[in-house]
């Protein structure tokens, strides 16, 4: 990679103690503990989406440490006989160093790296430093001494073309997490910083391990351009001017950002589940606050609906155990699990989703709701949850709360559920197979379970009527909204959001500016008296509107 | 040491050519300085000794290299 120099602040010296008024104690010290912890959660979050999860490992260490009696008891105790608090966070850990730099293990002797790291996050904390890492304000290529591992996890991948350090092994973690996130590096050059000047161009090889300063123009690579996907960033709305907004289905960060590329009105439904996945334990709050803040950034301001943890027996988490069941797909599942047995999570998912509410337009819905009563549960526990992080629902005119309808027996109390939420999303999957009692991973009966059935569309009219006399709009998340065929007939019935997969956007929002709702709703009145949805595609050809 | 660390209740240590660490102690564990294919004995005390033991044993069964 190519770009101009970019050096790394110099750190403040930490040794004037004149200069560090930290008397007040342990308190201080464990306020400083946790402010690093949390930051810890943040960038171990960051590299998880990254895909560098083994990694974060290195990250989940420090944190350890941080938890370790060995090091707190140690740096309370020489608090206590009068020692300055970052002097005691030093002696409390440098006998570690000092015993891991004798080994004659490479491997143990750049472990020590990580403990000066630590060592460094708390004494910044102690002083009331940020945390986060410095970065450059155009992409460069980032020149500094050395860098710690945690500096390195938080290097911003946009502006960090790549690398270089003095100091540094390939062995310290430093050099790992720089390869797990595709940073090109190169450390261990001896006087580097004597020789390069703030905004040279440099061309830096992190295969061959080369930085070459003021490289002659032949030799820098030319980017190739990306190829632009269709994207339609634009609403869109019937030739008779009613709005349908195409948003998109997500489950990680990427996805989130293959939508905004497509211009995606949103994400209609973010699966929680990813930030369970792939991992050994499970996210903490500060964690999934971090991962949907990224996540609400990618899309620009563009509202995204958080689906709380959707698991059971018939959808398992490793992380997650649960027992088996007879009839997983009519068992403890979606917000059954919550409520029964993972109350805590619940609250969990719904303080992180309520911090990044305050200033983004995240939305939350439930999964699996049944009955009205369970409905309420989830209210209480939400209203617990809006409690502890200190707001209320006044304060937070823009957090929606719906719930998925998927259920047969909640769409048929659709309008008494409407008059507790915000909106409605059909899970037309899950509402197809309970509504024709066919099992939709057995190919043998796919037959049956048509969400274009006549039946179907009669129960999607219902909910949304139910929706609508209350003013509160209906999505469709399922398979149904991204079938060309269920278009017009969703429009006719009044539905307001289709949730699709990416690559169709620009093409499902050219034929929504096509359509005439009115046809379409003729359409669907007739297709509600119709047999079957064989009859209904025929009907749907007779008046020009197939795909 | 996260694993040893679920069980609140139980003394978990291990022990390395008569070196013992408290295997809830990060530090403790790392500066014991195990690498692959050393030899060490783990003991636990407390109501969940044998269910520690079994757990541990689990987890180097699948390979807990760095």
């Amino acid at each position: 990679v190519a770009g101009p120099i970019w050096q790394w602040p110099a750190e403040v010296s930490t040794q004037d103690p004149d200069r560090l008024p930290l008397l007040d104690g342990p308190k201080r010290l464990h306020g400083a503990i946790r402010q690093v912890q949390e930051q810890l959660s943040a960038t171990t979050a960051k590299l998880r989406q990254s895909g560098a999860g083994k990694q974060a490992g290195i990250l989940d260490a420090q944190r350890l440490i941080l938890d370790d009696p060995a090091f707190v008891d140690a740096a309370v105790g020489a608090m206590a006989r009068g020692v300055l608090a970052d002097q005691a966070v030093q002696s409390a850990l440098e006998p570690y160093v000092g015993m891991l730099l004798e080994s004659p293990d490479p491997v143990f002797r750049a472990r020590a790296a990580d403990l000066r790291d630590v060592i460094h996050q708390v004494q910044k904390a102690l002083q009331g430093r940020p945390g986060t890492p410095p970065n450059p304000d155009r992409p460069s290529i980032v020149v500094a001494r050395d860098l710690a591992p945690s500096q390195t996890a938080g290097l911003d991948r946009d502006r960090v073309l790549g690398f270089a350090t003095e100091m540094g092994s390939a062995t310290a973690h430093t050099a790992i997490l720089a390869q797990a996130l595709g940073i090109p590096a190169v450390v261990g050059i001896s006087e580097l910083l004597e020789e390069v000047r703030e905004g040279q161009t440099a061309l830096l090889d992190g295969d061959q391990g080369t930085l070459l300063l003021d490289p002659p123009l032949e030799a820098i690579p030319v980017p190739t351009p990306e190829l632009l996907p269709g994207s339609d960033p634009e609403p869109a709305s019937t030739v008779d001017g009613r709005r349908l907004e195409i948003a998109c289905n997500a489950a990680g960060l990427d996805d989130a950002r293959r939508a905004a590329a497509a211009g995606a009105d949103g994400i209609g439904l973010l699966r929680s589940e990813f930030l369970f996945l792939g991992r050994e334990t499970l996210p903490d709050e500060e964690e999934q606050v971090a991962v949907l803040q990224e996540i609400l950034a990618a899309l620009q301001g563009r509202p995204v609906i958080l689906r709380t943890l959707d698991v059971g027996a018939d959808k398992p988490l490793p992380t997650l155990p649960q027992p088996t069941e007879a009839n997983p797909a009519l068992g403890v599942r979606g917000l059954r699990l919550q409520l029964l047995r993972r109350k805590d999570l619940l609250s969990q998912q719904l303080r992180a989703a309520i911090r990044v509410a305050m200033d983004r337009p995240l939305r939350v819905m439930f999964p699996m709701v049944a009955t009205v009563a369970e409905l309420r549960s989830a209210r209480a526990v939400l209203d617990e949850a809006l409690h502890a992080v200190g707001a209320t629902s006044q304060k937070l005119p823009q957090l929606q709360i719906g719930i998925m309808v998927e259920v047969p027996s909640a769409a048929l109390s659709a309008e008494t559920l409407a008059a507790e939420v915000d909106f409605f999303s059909l899970g037309t999957n899950d509402l197809t197979q309970y509504v024709f009692a066919a099992d939709r991973t057995n190919p043998e009966l796919a037959h049956l379970a048509d969400s274009l059935h006549p039946v179907m569309l009669r129960l999607i009219q219902m909910v949304v009527e139910g929706a609508h006399r209350h003013s509160k709009w209906v999505g469709v998340c399922g398979e149904m909204a991204s079938d060309p065929w269920a278009m017009p007939l969703l429009i006719g019935l009044g539905v307001d959001e289709l949730s699709v997969h990416p690559p169709i956007v620009a093409k499902f929002k050219a034929r929504v500016r096509a359509l005439d709702s009115r046809a379409c709703n003729r359409a669907a009145r007739e297709a509600i008296g119709l047999e079957d949805g064989q009859q209904v595609r025929r009907s749907l050809t007779a008046r020009g509107l197939q795909p | 040491v996260q694993q040893a660390n679920r069980y609140k209740d139980t003394r978990v240590e291990l022990v390395k050519n008569g070196t013992v660490r408290d295997a809830k102690s990060i530090l403790g564990v790392l500066t014991l300085g195990v690498t692959r294919g050393t030899t060490i004995v783990v003991r636990a005390d407390g109501p969940h000794a044998t269910e520690v033991l079994a757990a541990l044993q689990e987890l180097a069964a699948h390979d807990f290299s760095e």
